[in-house]
């Protein structure tokens, strides 16, 4: 990259920043206690994270899927993000039900829902990917954020598969396939502590 | 508020993370934004922006931050963590 490239993307990521800093920066923190507040529900959720996009993330994005500037509000809808882990598959639409009470945030669960849980991508990733809009006082229009769920056994290969292959660019077929068989033994493993779950369920209510 | 926000500061040469700083949790909303933008600028000037990149996300420590965000981190492990202190908080007041 000559000096010239240099300057014009150090100016573009610069940019970036004023946008998130000035657009997202307030609505992250106003978002932060509302959704972690979910934390409470121990029995059915295990942690909620999240974080802010960075600006060299952003522009990454941007380059890849040719977007410009002025697309950036309408096409990134992720700058602001968070995963809630979950114990049990089963309990995704208590989440969501869940969410849909917080004051202030419309999710969209009809469209552009990315469901990697129900299909998921070649490597095996899983997760729920909801995109949402919050709107707080004194905003003139809402501001997009994504939630992803996924549980807890999703969540341990997504960290796994991360460290293994972090280092490499492109995984090959081959590892594609390793990864995914690894993916469909913790799905199988989801499935049956919720089949568990539902028969101990059905159990004890037969007991009182 | 239980957990804090952290802002990490990831060197792109080799992916490793060089700094944390901890954001006051108490910090409401407006001079939050303040001190969190003026402090990344800040960071910016010790650590350019072309050779390091800035995440700002949530946590109960900063080691829970690196194992919630391992594709941020990229495996990191070792890192100083610097509280803001209270005189940038003052500041905005």
């Amino acid at each position: 990259m000559n000096s010239e490239e240099d300057k014009f993307s150090e100016e573009y990521l610069i940019t970036i920043k004023h946008i998130v800093d000035k657009e997202y920066l307030g609505t992250f923190r106003a978002l932060v206690p509302l959704i972690t507040s979910l934390e409470q529900r121990k029995e059915i959720i295990d942690r909620v994270e999240g974080r802010l996009k960075d600006a060299e993330s952003i522009k990454e994005k941007m380059v890849q899927r040719g977007i410009g500037l002025e697309q950036l509000r309408e096409k990134i809808l992720d700058i602001i993000g968070f995963r809630i882990i979950i114990h049990f598959l089963s309990d995704v639409p208590n989440i969501i039900a869940l969410l849909r009470e917080l004051p202030g945030i419309e999710l969209n669960t009809d469209q552009q829902v990315e469901d990697y849980i129900a299909r998921p991508q070649a490597t095996g990733y899983r997760s729920l990917h909801i995109n949402a809009l919050y709107q707080q006082a004194g905003q003139d229009s809402p501001v997009p954020f994504e939630i992803q769920l996924r549980t807890a056994l999703q969540h341990a290969w997504a960290a796994k598969s991360h460290l293994l292959v972090y280092k490499v660019d492109e995984i090959s077929e081959r590892w594609q396939k390793h990864f995914r068989i690894l993916s469909d033994q913790l799905h199988l493993a989801d499935e049956v502590a919720d089949l568990l779950r539902a028969e101990l369920n059905s159990e004890t209510a037969g007991m009182v | 508020m239980d957990k804090d926000t952290y802002v990490m500061v990831r060197r792109e040469s080799d992916q490793m993370i060089v700094k944390m700083y901890v954001v006051p949790k108490e910090l409401p909303g407006d001079i939050f934004v303040k001190v969190v933008s003026d402090t990344s600028e800040k960071i910016h000037q010790v650590y350019p922006m072309k050779d390091y990149t800035l995440l700002i996300g949530i946590a109960h420590s900063p080691i829970d931050f690196l194992k919630t965000f391992p594709d941020w981190a990229k495996g990191a492990t070792t890192f100083e963590v610097e509280k803001l202190t209270d005189s940038q908080e003052q500041k905005y007041e």
